[in-house]
């Protein structure tokens, strides 16, 4: 008869999802947006509106782009 | 290492719903060498379906993406998966190759994941963005034509 065990090794808790407050919100885009394409938060969010990104589709710009729902 | 979800993201909004990883932050991946890094953004928002049962009444729609391969030190960029089609000349999903990809032989022989790709939309690439020069001036037009004329007849993949 063959016994079958259950493994002793646990499986890694499911990482759960860290809901954030619109200050962080805010730091974290603050944070994003001068590592590249290195402008403050508010200055990024008025060239983006303001239509003055020459080439928007960049990685760089979008990387940023995509973090703007943190503060609208 | 964690997602992070922008505040309300739980409920209904007119507005897109933001999940990113690691605050915005890159991931480095393990056992790539040399090393890469992810950095993941997503957009979605709930849509109701009210002939569904109560406990299926929402689903979850992903709206946009932003899923880039880049160096640790982020100064070398190899791909980037791209769907906003809020953006200007973006409607559709794409991909962005960096310049870096020359240098990692083990991207040659990667099958890089797309979606269905039309050649109206290979055509569109050529034209727009690698110099083709068209012969004739209403060429958006005709693969506007030809785009709409081939979707019916597309498979499901």
């Amino acid at each position: 008869m063959t016994t079958r065990t259950r493994s002793s090794k646990a499986r890694p808790a499911k990482p759960k999802p860290e809901f954030i407050s619109r200050e962080e919100g805010w730091q974290i885009l603050e944070e994003q947006a001068q590592k590249n394409p290195g402008l403050s938060a508010a200055e990024f969010i008025r060239k983006w509106d303001a239509g003055e990104f020459e080439n928007p589709d960049t990685p760089a710009i979008i990387s940023v782009y995509m973090l703007l729902p943190l503060v609208r | 290492m964690r997602e992070v979800v922008r505040p309300g993201g739980y409920h209904p909004s007119s507005e897109p719903a933001l999940l990113v990883l690691a605050r915005g932050d890159q991931v480095s991946l393990p056992g790539t060498s040399p090393a890469l890094a992810l950095e993941a953004r997503e957009w979605y928002t709930f849509v109701e379906q009210r002939e569904a049962h109560v406990s299926a009444r929402w689903r979850v729609q992903l709206t946009g993406y932003d899923y880039a391969l880049r160096s640790p030190d982020a100064r070398s960029e190899f791909l980037a998966f791209h769907l906003h089609p809020d953006v200007p000349n973006s409607a559709s999903p794409h991909l962005h190759l960096g310049s870096a990809l020359l240098r990692r032989p083990s991207f040659a022989t990667a099958q890089i994941p797309t979606g269905w790709v039309s050649s109206a939309e290979v055509l569109r690439l050529l034209i727009r963005d690698l110099g083709v020069r068209p012969l004739r001036p209403e060429w958006d037009a005709l693969l506007i034509e030809a785009s709409s004329a081939r979707s019916t007849a597309r498979a499901t993949p």
